[in-house]
């Protein structure tokens, strides 16, 4: 990075919390409307029950719980960067971080949405809860479900907290620059920082410790996620890979969805200064591993299947490739084992139209992915008897479309009311302002 | 702090000349010294001789808490209400353990908030009158207290080593702040307390639905309430037919085309071919282990009947032939009606 002075960095980075535009409130008031028809269709489900879906007998798992997989992969590429980025010392990740991190904290509560809105009585959500109810429940602690409720909520509880811890320092930049009902407003949120080397002290240690939390609970949220699956005895999710390749999947869509935010906020605030194609390139890079990962896990799913000798998982199998679902599994295959090779070229991944649009191809790859593994396994299980078809219904795609939506208005309102570059960490990468050698 | 002691307060802008100037302070025996700074750098630190903080503690006991929480909460809770699912022992330690797990890193990782908390006397809203906003910007600031002999020095040694600024500040308001923040932290506590125990009292009383008599639907008087389109498994309830009454009003809707003979063969091969053989002549793998035969679908009697007597016997089975309306919905049983005319021509070619 170039050398800047620290109230450069002020005043760069401060600058995207100025008053927006006509484009933004453009986008904005886009995003409400799709959220509101979100919101309706949901409404309409609540009113008249779950038959307005397409969920059905055998199908009983949709595009509601594939685009729950989906969010909470998401999220995971965000602690990556943050925490575990962090703990190796990478110090590229410093100015990159923050969008990443704000994007985990907003695709969980987003991806949190979705059991809710799939339960039949959404009401009764707090049934979930170990908690003693009317009629004398008790949740069943051996059932993944369950255990997808403790991780679920640490996640959300450890990442925004792990979030906030970061953002306080700098919130005491933006208070001490703010004037009016926003200086009141930081001086709230930033909760009386000043930066003394006692504050520094324990924050770093606490910062370190978050860090070292965070990055087994990350490996372990998405392998719970995976267990939904893999405990049942449905072919095609009767494995135990599911629990690596779904983590390498996370980190996999989450890498692009990263580069589909981060290159557009890095256009509109023009932080070519801070987010620089190096930063880029090395998002690529990761893309590229965790690519190889992904088609290597396909390859061996099909393996067993072939090798196993096991007739259900064949078939399974083969329904995956040449059945019903075969677009979703070619796109799968395709965008997610193959497209990132191409980042392999030097050329492809220093430009930005390129990675843009791959990015946004590999996050169509992973949703489709878990929407293959879910429905095309549910559609054929073992009795041919059961075999079904599942097609998701308006209400469904409207109340996805309104998640979106909803993800995106957090993004909206963070990319204004917060700094999205960490302004603290970007001094710590530049030269700190010294006397030059002369003695004084 | 004793009484008459004061505070200088020195602003740098170069990072060497802060640490040059903590390293003369204590060089000249001043230890209540510390410094404002926009990045956190090891080198102050360092200067101020400051060894690994007190909150790995809290991470430490607050992980170990989550951990005894975890099995506490999963085995206790098993063994009260012990309920077997899945085959599996009422303690069933490996799924326990994510719950451990889970609960270990969700305890840890709020003691070290609260550690972190606890240790720079966080939150506050007032912040100390030596604060100055530049310090979040570009300077470093360095106080230190010192009596009231010992200011000229001070402030001699300060000045040396370039401070752009040497300030003396009153040290008033201290006292008072830090009660207002225990009042702030026992206020948000009494809250959540609140919060909780309101929650605690609210939940159980929320009407849920515990019999079936509580359905809007079912009060006397009362039309029942209609599913929603799509809502029923199987394509809406069929009223049950005498079969002559069948055989007259049903006529067959669905066309013979390719598409409908081939689906109704898939069909056919699931559903019948076990009894019926693949030909239709009650030949089926399973045919000679029961007591009245299939019938021979090929036969005269058989290929007389109308499509509709056909489909009904279909939905709602023959003497001892069971219904199959529930794995093939209508349209799947006129398929397997025209896929069996097929077979029945086919035979009489023959």
């Amino acid at each position: 990075m170039i050398q800047l002075s620290y109230s450069q960095i002020n005043r760069d980075l401060l600058k995207t919390m100025e008053p927006p535009g006509k484009l933004y409130y453009a986008i904005l008031a886009l995003d409400l409307a799709v959220l509101a028809w979100g919101i309706y269709a949901w409404t309409y489900q609540f009113r008249t029950g779950m038959g307005v879906t397409g969920l059905n007998n055998p199908v009983g798992w949709g595009i509601y719980i594939a685009t729950f997989v989906f969010w909470i992969g998401i999220a995971h590429s965000g602690t990556l960067i943050s925490a575990i980025l962090f703990l190796f010392r990478c110090r590229w990740r410093n100015p990159i971080y923050r969008t990443a991190e704000a994007m985990t904290v907003f695709a969980v509560m987003t991806a949190a949405l979705y059991p809710i809105i799939h339960l039949g009585r959404p009401w009764l959500f707090y049934w979930l809860l170990p908690y003693q109810q009317r009629g004398h429940f008790w949740i069943n602690f051996r059932s993944p479900l369950v255990m997808d409720v403790f991780a679920v909520a640490t996640y959300f509880i450890v990442s925004a907290a792990f979030f906030f811890t970061g953002l306080v320092p700098d919130l005491a930049v933006v208070r001490d620059k703010a004037v009016g009902w926003r200086k009141r407003f930081y001086t709230f949120l930033a909760q009386g920082w000043e930066g003394t080397d006692r504050e520094w002290r324990h924050y770093s240690s606490a910062y370190l410790l978050l860090a070292a939390l965070a990055t087994p609970l990350v490996i372990s949220v998405h392998s719970i996620v995976s267990w939904d699956f893999a405990l049942a005895i449905v072919p095609g999710w009767h494995s135990t890979i599911f629990a690596p390749y779904f983590v390498a999947g996370a980190i996999h869509s989450g890498l692009a969805m990263v580069l589909t935010i981060l290159i557009p906020l890095r256009r509109i605030f023009r932080l070519e200064t801070y987010i620089t194609p190096a930063h880029l390139e090395n998002l690529a890079k990761l893309i590229i591993l965790t690519g190889l990962i992904m088609g290597y896990s396909y390859g061996t799913e099909f393996s067993i299947a072939w090798y196993g000798g096991n007739i259900f998982e064949q078939a399974t199998f083969r329904y995956r490739a040449v059945g019903d679902y075969a677009v979703a599994f070619w796109i799968m295959a395709v965008a997610n084992s193959v497209v990132p090779l191409l980042f392999i070229v030097k050329k492809i991944r220093m430009s930005v139209p390129w990675l843009f649009g791959l990015s946004l191809v590999i996050n169509v790859g992973m949703w489709c992915e878990r929407f293959v593994i879910i429905v095309a396994s549910l559609a054929h299980d073992h009795i041919p008897f059961a075999w079904g078809f599942y097609r998701p219904s308006w209400v469904e795609l409207s109340v996805v479309a309104g998640t979106f939506a909803w993800f995106f208005l957090w993004f909206l309102l963070f990319a204004k009311f917060l700094p999205v570059v960490s302004i603290t960490e970007v001094k710590e990468l530049v030269e700190p302002p010294l006397t030059g050698g002369v003695d004084p | 702090m004793s009484r008459g002691s004061r505070e200088l307060l020195g602003i740098f802008t170069h990072l060497d000349a802060l640490l040059q100037a903590i390293h003369q302070l204590r060089d000249a025996g001043y230890r209540d010294a510390g410094v404002f700074s926009p990045v956190p750098r090891h080198e102050v630190e360092e200067a101020l001789s400051r060894g690994p903080g007190p909150v790995r503690h809290f991470t430490l006991i607050g992980a170990i808490l989550g951990a005894t929480t975890g099995f506490v909460l999963t085995i206790a809770t098993s063994l009260h209400y012990p309920l077997i699912t899945g085959g599996k022992p009422i303690v069933s330690i490996p799924p326990f353990l994510v719950i451990v797990f889970e609960l270990t890193i969700l305890f840890g990782a709020l003691a070290t908030i609260l550690g972190m908390l606890l240790n720079i006397r966080l939150p506050r809203l007032k912040l100390r009158p030596d604060y100055d906003p530049r310090f979040s910007e570009d300077r470093f600031g360095l106080w230190v207290r010192c009596q009231e002999d010992q200011i000229e020095a001070a402030q001699r040694i300060l000045h040396s080593c370039r401070a752009d600024e040497v300030s003396m500040v009153s040290l008033e308001e201290k006292r008072p702040r830090l009660r207002r923040a225990g009042r702030f932290i026992l206020g948000v506590l009494v809250i959540l307390l609140g919060v909780v125990v309101a929650l605690a009292y609210l939940l159980p009383r929320l009407p849920t639905t515990s019999d079936m008599a509580r359905q809007p639907s079912i009060k006397p008087q009362e039309h029942p309430l209609l599913p929603p389109p799509n809502s029923v498994p199987v394509q809406g309830k069929e009223r049950r037919m005498e079969l002559l009454e069948a055989s007259e009003k049903l006529r067959n809707p669905v066309k013979a085309t390719p598409a409908s003979v081939e689906h109704g063969r898939e069909s056919f091969q699931i559903y019948c071919t076990p009894c019926h053989g693949p030909d239709a002549k009650g030949k089926g793998p399973i045919a000679k282990k029961l007591k009245t035969p299939p019938d021979n679908l090929t036969e005269e009697s058989a290929v007389e009947q109308t499509d509709g007597y056909v489909y009904t016997v279909i939905g709602q089975g023959g003497t001892t032939m069971p219904p199959q309306a529930e794995g093939l919905p209508p349209r799947d049983r006129w398929d397997v009606v025209n896929y069996l005319r097929g077979l029945q021509r086919e035979a009489g070619a023959r």
